[in-house]
């Protein structure tokens, strides 16, 4: 039985997870890349990714490519986990509506 | 927390339309260096077939080799970022392979007497792989593959006396600035 993943399903938060889920494993994503992704400012990315962060479905990392700051993200295992059961349980609400209008 | 029939139609949505943009750019940004890598060998290919025309084949027994290490090499490079071990050499081995097999079969049966007309006849062939390759993917390889085609075309009818300076300049730059556009989708 899946549940509502309630840090996930903000509107935000979620695009932010469905964009990461789409690379590779083990993928880092530029953090204005991502921003370009969504078309978020950077402080309202920015606390997104530190409300999953704090939940361990994201890991950031700071870093210098030449000389130049970085910002990278990653999905971790457990993101992954909780995305994949989110969205699982999204579409057991839909399946359930079109079986009970079927009734 | 309670979300209802239109709320799940909603986010799946919202997740369907930024997994779509993440693999798009992520595209994007893995196709851009090969086309920088191969404008700068078309540049560097006809360029000297311009002004070299009697040995005009010859740079590209080089540039080809160059440029299939070259392809290599960065693939390497984004399989290490990605900490990821699968690779599909196998698949990519396969259409190289098929794709110069291809040309060199035309070759041999249409047997040109102009050497330009294999001259236009690879980047033509380039230009459909973009397209095709766009058509599933993402508009921007369409339009790049639309335009190489055009410049091409342009080249071999309008300058037939320029034409291997033309697809150095223009349809080499096309590429790299191709794949500029593409790094900074």
């Amino acid at each position: 039985m899946h549940t509502p993943n309630e840090v996930i399903h903000q509107s935000l938060r979620l695009r932010i997870m469905a964009a990461l889920n789409a690379l590779p494993a083990q993928e880092y994503l530029e953090f204005t890349r991502l921003r370009a992704i969504l078309k978020a400012t950077d402080g309202n990315l920015g606390a997104h990714l530190t409300t999953l962060e704090n939940v361990d479905y994201v890991s950031v990392k700071k870093d210098f490519a030449g000389r130049k700051p970085r910002t990278r993200i990653i999905m971790t295992d457990a993101g992954r986990k909780a995305f994949a059961e989110h969205v699982a349980f999204l579409r057991t609400v839909i399946d359930d509506h079109v079986f009970q209008a079927a009734d | 927390m309670t979300i209802n029939r239109d709320d799940a139609f909603d986010a799946l949505g919202q997740i369907d339309a930024a997994s779509r943009r993440s693999s798009l750019l992520h595209l994007y940004q893995r196709a851009a260096p090969h086309l920088i890598l191969w404008g700068i060998i078309y540049a560097l290919g006809y360029g000297i077939g311009q002004f070299r025309p009697s040995e005009a084949a010859l740079p590209w027994l080089v540039l080809v080799p160059v440029g299939i290490v070259g392809d290599v090499l960065i693939a390497q490079r984004d399989l290490r970022q990605a900490k990821t071990g699968g690779s599909r050499w196998g698949l990519w081995f396969g259409l190289t392979a098929t794709l110069v097999a291809f040309i060199m079969a035309t070759k041999a049966v249409m047997a040109p007497s102009d050497p330009r007309a294999i001259a236009a006849f690879i980047p033509l062939m380039v230009a459909v792989g973009y397209i095709v390759l766009g058509t599933w993917t993402g508009l921007r390889l369409v339009f790049i593959g639309v335009g190489l085609g055009l410049l091409t075309l342009f080249g071999f009818f309008v300058l037939p006396s320029l034409f291997m300076i033309w697809m150095a300049g223009v349809g080499g730059g096309a590429l790299v600035l191709g794949g500029l556009w593409l790094r900074h989708a």
